[in-house]
């Protein structure tokens, strides 16, 4: 059995009501123990939605969710699954909850019961992940957008859980910011076989991924590697997804033309193809201005 | 007429603990008609530079002109409606759009607005349906939806809507594209560029270099409280040192020519745009192109 399973899922919200609405319909998704599945779609495909069914948050109007053999529905079981599972939501404010950043990240190790010698160490540890240790005794809602952004991830770094679920966890971050969240998910992937669960609308963060997951309209509508789902341009835009840059770029000069190999959404590989079309690739540099 | 900071100085919550200046001696002129970015890193000061446009924030020390109006000065009474009706031409989207919403439905919440304006209810229906089919939002659809149980990406776009339908002179807003869809983004794109064709003034701050490099015929980079640069994107772009102090990237196009230069392919940089860059590119590979 995989970790995550999502069994004929669906998600109403107001069922019943005149504004009954299918959020997710009918979803089958089996994410393995140290997978890194990233989660794509439009704004209101159901993204959140999902995220949300991960650790109980939200529960399935039908279908299951089970994580580790565990039920979502089961009552009982809930604690155990939010020790599982982490989670960073999609807006900060709905996170941080205590008025000090240290104490916000100390929040949810101690409702684990963590030792408070262990719950410094961890708190310690995220803050320099996310390198906020100079805002350690700072109020959180003083702090700005991409800060806020950083201390919802500490916290959710500090319970180190064996699934990590990432709602847009860099929108609000500058390209700095956001290398350096992706780097530390890919550690805590590579390293310590961390299960990770992540939504973005950045292709760029989403090609990290082992497998990407796209949705529509409540509807899984595309799964693959991300060269297999990088490479449908087509599809890309039919979804309301963007096409990475070098996918761009490379479709704008096959249309002029040029030609390159099907496929490209990497800078690098694009840079090593069109080197290789160059009349005389090794001669010399020859700049603008 | 623009807006002014003359030698404007921010700090937060002054004499206690967590006094922090953020911004520091910043002085900057938007000309009308200009369409300004400003890019910095975290915490490097954008919002609180923003905030000061429509006088939500008011300087520790320095001046805000809008159209020569002081929004702050020690005022007379006509002086004090004069600031008011300076501020109102300033329409401000702000970073977490989303905590702008409060009304029961989506379209009280869009006309709250233009009500304030003192405009007839006919006018203002007009002006809800034309700013959510500006922001994609169907209108039957969302109407009568509560803007609090919509996704990340649709209340954004209510926020931006309730801002548009107002019709400001001035139009600031910080980090618009975040958590947009690639659709969402191109829609929003598109109207700002139209916005600013009619004359309306745009200011919006963004982590995005290639939306920036874009749209903005100004930039303004920040770092540390401080305006770094305020140029042309062409020649702030080039200013690799004041790049790297601000902590920020050039356009990815941009880096990508740099990067084909000095592998050796004899290309042109420079280019800011994927469009000017495929042109770079086909003419540095085409056999006898000089
Ligand atoms: N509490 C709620 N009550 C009713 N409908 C809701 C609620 N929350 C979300 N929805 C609707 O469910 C759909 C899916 O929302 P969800 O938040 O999962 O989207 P998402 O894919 O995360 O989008 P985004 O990219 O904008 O964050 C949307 O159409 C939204 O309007
Ligand atoms: N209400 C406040 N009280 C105290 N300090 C604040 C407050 N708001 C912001 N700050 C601090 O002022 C500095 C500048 O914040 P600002 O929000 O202007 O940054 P920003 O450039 O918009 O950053 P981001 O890209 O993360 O949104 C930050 O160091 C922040 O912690
Ligand atoms: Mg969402
Ligand atoms: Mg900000």
């Amino acid at each position: 059995m995989a970790f995550i399973e999502l069994d004929n899922l669906s998600h109403i919200y107001h069922q019943n009501q005149e504004n009954e609405f299918y959020a997710l319909c009918h979803v089958d998704l089996s994410i393995e123990e140290g997978e890194f599945v990233a989660i794509l779609g439009a704004n209101g495909s159901g993204k959140s939605t999902l995220a949300k069914h991960l650790n109980a948050l939200l529960l399935p109007t039908e279908g299951h969710c089970r994580i580790d053999g565990m039920d979502t529905k089961t009552a009982g079981d809930v604690w155990n699954i939010r020790q599982q599972v982490g989670m960073v939501f999609q807006n900060p404010d709905n996170q941080i909850i205590a008025a000090i950043v240290e104490d916000d990240i100390a929040f949810g190790p101690e409702n684990l019961g963590v030792p408070p010698a262990e719950i410094r160490r961890r708190v310690n540890a995220a803050l320099k992940t996310v390198h906020m240790q100079n805002y350690r005794t700072f109020a959180p809602h003083l702090l700005s957008g991409g800060q806020k952004q950083r201390i919802a991830i500490a916290g959710a770094l500090a319970m180190e859980t064996k699934c990590l679920v990432l709602d847009e966890p860099t929108a609000m971050l500058d390209p700095q910011g956001r290398e350096e969240v992706l780097s530390t998910v890919k550690r805590l992937h590579g390293e310590k076989g961390i299960t990770i669960v992540y939504i973005t609308h950045f292709m760029e963060e989403a090609a990290a991924a082992d497998r990407i997951v796209v949705l529509a309209q409540g509807h899984i509508v595309g799964q693959g590697t991300p060269g297999e789902i990088f490479s449908m341009t087509d599809r890309l835009r039919q979804w309301h997804l963007d096409v990475p840059f070098a996918a761009q770029l490379a479709e704008g000069l096959r249309q002029k033309g040029i030609r390159l190999p099907k496929g490209i959404y990497e800078r690098e590989e694009l840079a090593r193809e069109l080197r290789k079309l160059a009349p005389g690739a090794t001669d010399g540099k020859r700049n603008a201005d | 007429m623009p807006i002014e900071l003359k030698h404007v100085t921010y700090t937060y919550m002054p004499k206690t603990p967590f006094e922090r200046t953020a911004l520091q001696d910043a002085s900057l002129v938007i000309e009308e008609g200009s369409f300004l970015g400003i890019a910095g890193h975290t915490g490097s000061g954008k919002s609180t530079l923003v905030q000061h446009l429509n006088g939500l924030l008011s300087p520790s020390s320095g001046q805000v002109l809008i159209d020569g109006v002081d929004i702050h000065g020690k005022q007379t009474k006509a002086e004090k409606i004069a600031a008011r009706e300076a501020k109102r031409k300033v329409g401000m989207v702000f970073q977490y759009a989303e905590h702008q919403l409060f009304e029961e439905t989506v379209f009280a919440d869009i006309a709250f607005g233009p009500g304030n304006l003192g405009l007839e209810e006919a006018e203002i229906a007009e002006r809800v349906k034309e700013a959510m089919s500006l922001v994609g939002l169907p209108y039957e659809d969302f109407k009568d939806k509560s803007p609090f149980e919509l996704s990340g990406g649709q209340m954004r776009r209510v926020a931006i809507a309730g801002i548009l339908a107002m019709h400001p002179k001035y139009l600031v807003l910080d980090e618009p594209v975040a958590g947009l869809d690639a659709v969402g983004k191109e829609k929003l794109i598109k109207e700002m560029r139209q916005l600013h064709k009619k004359n309306i003034t745009m200011i919006f701050v963004s982590h995005n270099m290639d939306d920036i490099a874009d749209l903005a015929d100004q930039v303004v980079f920040m770092g540390q409280g401080r305006i770094l640069l305020h140029d042309t994107p062409a020649k702030a772009f080039r200013e690799k040192d004041i790049l790297r102090e601000a902590g920020l990237c050039p356009p990815q196009m941009y880096s990508f020519l740099e990067e084909l230069a000095a592998a050796g392919l004899p290309v042109d940089t420079g280019a800011l745009t994927v469009k000017q860059g495929i042109e770079h590119i086909v003419r540095a590979l085409s056999p006898k192109s000089e």
